[in-house]
């Protein structure tokens, strides 16, 4: 039972221990009751047939017989008369070699004419022509198929057969077909059973891998088969879904690490200048300068966190609702004017060959934020006197913004952690900066179902320069999340 | 066994429910057929006499049939008879 779920009462809690109730509360069980009927289906379908094609198909034949001979009666009489069909239906019986005609003609006062049954049975005075009779022969019992013959004047006539023969192949086809049936019943038991079985094993690592995950084992995973159905195709998914909770779980294990570590040091910081300032201030003015070198140490610590917080906005995809149909192009001329001035103050040029228009579906604050960052280092890593360049073009479906430097690039190995947060390299350590501009650049491409590039700018030179690359998809709101490559 | 027996107890019905739909219907006293008796065996085997068969098979089966019906066993007599008088009746 479900946490906090109501307790069921007594009378439904017994019922749901019946055995059917339980099998029917159970998908396997109903798969398998389904199974069950659609097999007595087809059986009693098949049955259906075989009974029609041959009980049937006697019975058909016996009245055709019937018919017929009736007709032949019908065209004597009217060819020689009433009385002529006496010696007719003595001739028919006389040579009756199958001993199964019955015929009973009846004149005016009821007298018998001719015929070989002792009376007219009080059911051939009914509306409907066709009546079954039980019929006595020697002693043996029987039955009669008869068809009533009006013929004017107070004649009547009776044209049947004895169908003995026919009630014993029905018997027997009727005793063949209940045994078929019930052999039928017991493999499509037999089947629902193995069925039931057969989707519990399957289901079973399932059921095992998340109990395990509910009691605190999160490593974890549903083993899978070499069948590649959809119970491995689930398994799969789950295990997809377990990596990508525990990516996330680490993510966040990290980013509190990293806050702990990265955001004391800070703290302690302005902590000690204050507390140094408070005991050898000279007077209320180096008081007050002291105070406020630490409010403004304090106002950097809580940017950090609100970049910190801006870029789980994006991971969590809550931004994902502000995606609307925008044009990168201006958007990223007016980054390149903005930086243009900040590059000619640090005496280096920023280059932008961008294309007329660059349509795209995506969140115009988040992309601006993304490329400023981009501009941001690499104007900072960038040495004086040198040159950035920003360009975009569409491939292949993708806008494919680049921003390339000259600085002294990264290292394959800090490549991959450039996308954690408070990652800094060695060379930067002496650079203002908190090591969260590439995280949420990494954080919005994706959200945007895109990747980041890494690479030299120039390789193999000395520096390499560092060349970020944004690839994304100019159409439809991605679902999935994106990479970082290098 | 038990389940065997429910079983057909409730396809049983189905399958047979034409005959049984049939035999629903049927009076208690069921007709009579006379063309088994001793009397309609020898007026057959007169009827064959008067023919005079020619051929040797409906001759032998006009004198088995008469046996038979004398013997008391009128249907296997009256079937012997038909078919010899369906043998000399038949086109040569």
């Amino acid at each position: 039972m479900r946490r906090g779920a109501p307790a069921l009462p007594p009378v439904t809690a017994s019922l749901a221990q019946l055995p059917l109730i339980g099998l029917l509360r159970s998908a396997s069980g109903r798969f398998a009751l389904l199974f069950t009927a659609l097999f007595a289906a087809s059986a009693t379908a098949a049955a259906m047939v075989l009974w029609w094609n041959t009980a049937g198909a006697l019975d058909r034949q016996t009245d055709a017989a019937i018919r017929a001979d009736a007709t032949a009666l019908m065209e004597r009489r009217a060819d020689a008369g009433l009385m002529a069909l006496v010696p007719a239906i003595i001739d028919r019986l006389a040579l009756d070699v199958q001993n199964e005609a019955l015929y009973l003609l009846l004149g005016p006062e009821r007298q018998i004419l001719a015929g070989n049954l002792d009376t007219w049975p009080a059911e051939a005075n009914a509306d409907q022509p066709w009546i079954r009779m039980p019929l006595l022969r020697d002693g043996a019992e029987s039955e009669a198929r008869l068809l009533r013959v009006e013929l004017g004047d107070g004649h009547r006539l009776l044209v049947g057969r004895d169908v003995a023969e026919k009630l014993r192949l029905r018997a027997l086809l009727s005793e063949g077909l209940a045994w078929a049936a019930a052999s039928s019943a017991l493999i499509a038991v037999l089947g629902a059973w193995m069925l039931r079985r057969a989707l519990e094993d399957r289901l079973a690592p399932v059921y095992g891998t998340a109990a395990a995950i509910g009691g605190g084992d999160l490593s974890r995973r549903v083993p899978l088969s070499d069948r590649q159905d959809e119970f491995d195709r689930l398994g799969m998914t789950m295990n997809a879904m377990l990596d990508r909770i525990a990516q996330l779980m680490e993510g966040v294990r990290g980013v509190s690490d990293a806050i702990a570590h990265d955001l004391r040091t800070p703290i302690a910081r302005a902590r000690a200048k204050l507390e140094e300032s408070l005991d050898s201030a000279a007077d209320e003015e180096a008081l007050r300068a002291a105070v406020e070198q630490g409010i403004a140490d304090l106002d950097d610590i809580a940017r950090v966190f609100k970049a910190v917080l801006r870029i789980a906005e994006v991971e969590a995809g809550a931004r994902r609702a502000a995606f609307a149909p925008l044009d990168l192009a201006p958007m990223l001329a007016d980054a390149a004017e903005l930086y243009g001035a900040a590059a000619e103050a640090l005496d280096q040029a920023l280059t932008a060959e961008l294309p007329e228009s660059l349509p795209l579906v995506g969140d115009r604050d988040l992309l601006l934020q993304a490329v400023a960052n981009l501009l941001d280092n690499a104007l900072k890593f960038n040495p004086a006197g040198g040159r950035v360049l920003i360009q975009a073009q569409q491939v292949a479906g993708l806008a494919e913004v680049t921003v390339a430097d000259e600085g002294p690039g990264l290292s394959p190995d800090d490549r991959g952690r450039v996308g954690e947060r408070f990652f800094r390299t060695d060379a930067a350590r002496t650079t203002p900066g908190s090591g969260l501009g590439l995280s949420l650049v990494r954080a919005v491409v994706a959200l945007h179902g895109g990747e980041v590039v890494l690479e030299d700018t120039y390789p193999g030179a000395t520096p390499p320069g560092l060349r970020v690359t944004l690839r994304l998809p100019l159409g439809t709101v991605p679902e999935g999340t994106g990479s970082t490559a290098a | 066994m038990a389940g065997m027996r429910a079983f057909l107890a409730l396809w049983l019905p189905i399958l047979l429910a034409g005959s049984a739909a049939a035999q629903s219907d049927q009076p208690k006293a069921p007709l009579r057929v006379t063309t088994d008796s001793v009397g309609y065996c020898r007026a057959l085997a007169a009827r064959m006499a008067e023919l005079a068969p020619r051929a040797e098979a409906d001759r032998r089966l006009l004198a088995e049939g008469r046996q038979l019906c004398d013997d008391g066993h009128p249907r296997a007599g009256i079937a012997k008879l038909r078919r010899a008088l369906r043998g000399a009746q038949a086109p040569r």
